[in-house]
């Protein structure tokens, strides 16, 4: 092998991401193809993302991809440049590191130095569960077997189905040549690999009259009970076949765990500090004349007494990426609006304290020991509701949103289900619902898998089945 | 056909290259152009220069003239800081670069002044002046006029607003076409609260650009106007909309400050502050109407001592601050203000401190008998570091003042009392330190980052809030020579 090749790092034999040896590497490589001083900063993404995608019960799609991205940052004077590459050879390397330094000179981002730079901080960063062994082991063959066990049942049964299986792993690792080897400043990333899995599937009969989905997310493989999810996924296609046409209206519904998770997504984009502060959003109160300041919904209760959203980083269930600082957070303490989501800029300034708030990534719900069958037996009338889709916001101020029921829907008589029902479209606020509580079950985990495979670390969540009251249907839909 | 073997088709490469070779070799003698070896390129670099004589319409054109300008400041700014330099007062009315002016005349080179499209006035009239054709703009501008009904005054009013506008923010400032501009309309209208704004805005191009003739002339058409309000137009909305808080009296105010002339003012400063004061004061009564001492800024008020709980050097607050029998500049400013995202990657110093602080330095440089105050507060905060105790937060900005060299200065840091909604809120409230308390003379007009206040030797306000350094040398002269001659 000649000196060059030697020097190229490829993800030989089983290794579908960068490890955190080969990520200092390539940034000691970088650092040496700087011509002159100033900083070099090298931000390393890698993952890998072997999928299949099955329609109509057959293969559709099976891939096994894997890329990098080595992003470059160098520092020419008062000039910053920067530039992105795949290509891990000297001479692509050494390529990039001088088009960065180019760009810095051409194209500059003006950096003027902060005249006095006091001691970094060294962040704490939470230990979190984000790899999986047995997500990471998963080959195309075995993904194969994996989606045929879940194929055949509803094909047995004459269905159709389709569905996703994704395995996936990620590295990132931003290094600067100033910290080498020293303390890393908080806005440099440490080592860090994460796995994800996701399966989920739909089940149709051929008429086109019924529909079945169940899906799960995790961290690790083999927390997923994929044939379970398949049984699922038919056993709801089968009892939703041939739905009635009911009127819309306020029903009681019974939210099954997954469209819980559909209506607490629409909380998780609205929890923005700065924005309740500055008069926008569902948790702005009042404005203060006297203080001059936008007061927030902040310790006020907005939902029901029985609600805590907590998110702690070292729960294995919910493990995310491991940022600088990050606490455990409890979001709604029984029902009471307890934190918003910050950066450490806002923290440090407004509050004098040192810890962000990250949003709800990852979160549990509470919930309580009803199961979904003593929801329904003790319901006169209302919907079983699997989940929604297309759910969009109408009114940031009240989050009231719009949207559709999917995948079965049923209506409940006197303690029973009585006949499946053609879906819904909804226009209703996920504060409206969980103020109209009745009955809450066991959180359990749902499917909710990060889509970019750029993207950092996980966002889990657990959430109970509800039944809630007078929730609003607006139409009826087509769709199935 | 007989197959090629793998010998046969490195043998006929290497015969092509020869020959491409010889053949290179050969076109130049005969003349001919070559005509690249596609066949032979596995990537060629597309053509990424920019033809901007291609462009299609005047918005790209512009377009590609603003890129060139920035990337043009760009790479000045990294050799030279700007905000690190005293301000250029004529800076408004020097050219273009000649790169930027070059782009605008190679694309403006296709439109001709009769063919613009009416509706294009604005783009036409931008670019026109960006490539230098005067003659053409004004002539858009006369066509885009004319074309507007006679009949509709709001309409004219606005298409001259807009080319007015273009001509102040062109480069250079076209001063004498925008105030031709502005005189017709002015004269042509009835409105005089109108015709007091459009006098103004002449008389900021004229000051900014340093072009004190113009700027005189435009002053004195306010103060005439002004004086000839009726109550009525005084009390109008018109009036009160003019500057927000204010009215139109601080055009008014601003006009006078402009006849009075630096000569004067400095001249009343030499006799004594109080003198300069009560210039100052009957200037803003004369504007407004009001009683003298209404004037927000307290010139001719005695400077408050100021207090800290850290002072840098040690010992230094054991005496008075501001320093009896001392002219001294007293600078206030926040950290928090001067360091920009500070808990990110892309943490730096705030344009405009960078500038208050190598304003000061020049001035400490200059005149090595002012002394020099620095007013600063805690936050419970400094840069990216976590919460930090106040006395160590004072230890930061002594040093973070330290690292912008400015010689002499004295630092004072006031340990800021607070106290925080409660929880889960939990924001900080900061109450107000006595020293902008002090400093602030009840006025409405509230202190910032950047507040600045001259004091003369008897600890008397000469001056306050932001002067331009070459004014303030000025001002710090005659206090100094003051101070010298013992008056």
């Amino acid at each position: 092998m000649s000196g060059r090749s030697d020097r190229l790092i490829r993800l030989a034999g089983d290794a579908r991401i960068l490890s955190a040896q080969d990520c200092e590497t390539i940034a000691k490589r970088v650092f040496a193809f700087a011509s002159g001083p100033g900083e070099t900063s090298v931000d390393l993404t890698s993952w890998w993302n072997g999928e299949l995608r099955w329609a109509r019960n057959r293969t559709m799609l099976a891939s096994d991809r894997r890329d990098i991205r080595v992003e470059i940052w160098r520092d020419v004077g008062n000039g910053r440049g920067n530039v992105s590459t795949n290509q891990l050879d000297d001479v692509s390397l050494e390529a990039a590191v001088h088009a960065a330094e180019r760009s810095a000179v051409l194209a500059p981002i003006i950096r003027r130095p902060t005249p006095t730079q006091p001691p970094l901080p060294n962040p704490d960063r939470p230990k979190t569960a984000i790899w999986s062994d047995a997500t990471y082991a998963v080959t195309p063959e075995a993904r194969g077997e994996a989606a045929r066990a879940l194929i055949a049942p509803a094909e047995a049964r004459g269905m159709q189905s389709a569905g996703y299986l994704e395995m996936r792993a990620g590295s990132r690792a931003r290094l600067s040549s100033m910290r080498m080897g020293t303390i890393p400043a908080p806005w440099d990333i440490p080592y860090a690999a994460w796995t994800q899995a996701q399966c989920s599937m739909t089940v149709r009969d051929k008429e086109g009259t019924g529909s079945g989905w169940a899906g799960l997310s995790s961290y690790d493989w083999a927390r997923i009970d994929a044939p379970a999810l398949a049984a699922r996924a038919l056993e709801k296609c089968v009892a939703s076949r041939h739905p009635v046409t009911l009127e819309p209206g306020r029903y009681t519904v019974i939210l099954e765990p997954q469209a819980v998770c559909d209506m607490i997504e629409i909380l998780a984009r609205a929890m923005a500090r700065e924005g309740a502060e500055s008069g926008m959003g569902p948790w702005v109160l009042a404005h203060d004349d006297v203080l001059g300041l936008w007061r927030s919904k902040l310790g006020l209760k907005v939902l029901d007494e029985r609600i805590t959203i907590t998110h702690d980083p070292a729960d294995p269930q919910l493990g995310i990426f491991p940022e600088p600082w990050l606490e455990p957070v409890t979001w709604f303490d029984k029902g009471v609006l307890t934190n918003l989501v910050f950066d450490r800029g806002y923290a440090l300034g407004q509050l004098n304290v040192n810890a962000p708030r990250r949003g709800l990534t990852g979160y549990r719900m509470s919930g309580g020991q009803t199961s979904v069958e003593e929801m329904i037996s003790t319901t006169t009338r209302g919907l079983l509701v699997s989940h929604f889709s297309g759910i969009r916001v109408l009114d940031s101020a009240s989050l009231l949103s719009t949207g559709l029921t999917r995948d079965g829907l049923w209506l409940i008589e006197h303690g029973q289900i009585s006949k499946a029902v053609k879906n819904f479209r909804f226009t209703e606020s996920p504060l409206f619902v969980l103020n109209s509580i009745e009955q809450m079950g066991v959180p359990v985990p749902v499917f909710r898998p990060v889509k970019n495979p750029y993207e950092t670390g996980l966002t889990p969540a657990i959430v109970p089945p509800i039944k809630s009251r007078d929730f609003s249907f607006t139409s009826t839909i087509d769709a199935i | 056909m007989r197959q090629q073997s793998g010998q046969d088709v490195q043998r006929m490469h290497f015969a092509g290259r020869v020959l491409a070779r010889g053949l290179a070799a050969l076109v130049p003698a005969a003349g001919l152009c070559a005509t690249p070896a596609h066949a032979q390129t596995r990537f060629q670099w597309p053509d990424t220069s920019a033809h901007v004589a291609h462009y299609a319409n005047m918005e790209d054109c512009l377009a590609a003239d603003e890129r060139v300008k920035r990337s043009v400041q760009n790479r000045a700014e990294l050799t030279v800081w700007h905000d690190t330099l005293p301000r250029n007062p004529r800076e408004a009315l020097e050219p273009q670069p000649a790169q930027v002016t070059e782009t605008a005349s190679q694309c403006a080179a296709q439109f001709t002044e009769q063919k613009v499209d009416i509706h294009d006035f604005a783009p036409a009239l931008q670019l026109f002046l960006a490539a230098g054709r005067d003659s053409d703009a004004a002539a858009v501008v006369e066509r885009r006029v004319g074309a507007a009904s006679a009949k509709n005054a709001r309409e004219r009013g606005a298409i001259v607003d807009s080319a007015v506008e273009i001509y102040l923010h062109a480069r250079p400032t076209r001063l004498a076409a925008a105030e031709d501009l502005l005189l017709h309309r002015a004269k042509s209208g009835t409105d005089r609260v109108e015709r007091l704004k459009t006098y103004a805005m002449l008389l900021k191009a004229a000051h900014l650009a340093g072009d004190t003739v113009r700027s005189v002339r435009a002053a004195r058409w306010i103060v005439g106007v002004a004086d000839s309000l009726t109550l009525a137009e005084r009390q109008s909305d018109a009036f009160e909309r003019l500057v927000p808080g204010y009215g139109g009296q601080l055009y008014v105010y601003d006009a006078l400050d402009e006849l009075t002339g630096l000569k004067t003012r400095l001249d009343s400063l030499r006799h004594s502050t109080m003198a300069y004061a009560a210039l100052e004061h009957a200037n803003w009564a004369r504007a407004t109407g009001e009683r003298p001492d209404a004037l927000q800024m307290p010139i001719g008020a005695k400077a408050p001592p100021l207090t800290a709980d850290y002072w840098y050097p040690a010992g230094a607050g054991s005496a008075p601050r501001p320093a009896p029998g001392h002219p001294a500049l007293i600078l206030f400013l926040e950290h928090t203000d001067c360091i920009m995202s500070p808990s990110t990657s892309f943490a730096g110093p705030h344009p405009a401190c960078v500038m208050n602080m190598a304003e000061v330095r020049r001035i400490a440089e200059r005149f090595p008998a002012l002394e020099i105050d620095i007013v600063m507060s805690t936050h419970g905060q400094f840069m990216y570091l976590p919460p930090t105790a106040p006395a160590d937060e004072a230890v930061l900005i002594r040093d973070w003042v330290a690292a912008h060299h400015v010689s002499r200065a004295i630092l004072g840091v006031t340990n800021t009392q607070f106290w925080r909604l409660p929880e889960p809120d939990a924001r900080r409230i900061d109450k107000e330190i006595p020293n902008t308390t002090h400093y602030s003379f009840g006025k409405t007009q509230g202190l910032g980052t950047g507040s600045m206040f001259l004091v003369d030797s008897d600890g008397i306000i000469a001056d306050a809030w932001r002067m331009e350094e070459d004014e303030l040398g000025k001002f710090i002269e005659v206090l100094l020579d003051r101070q010298h001659k013992g008056n």
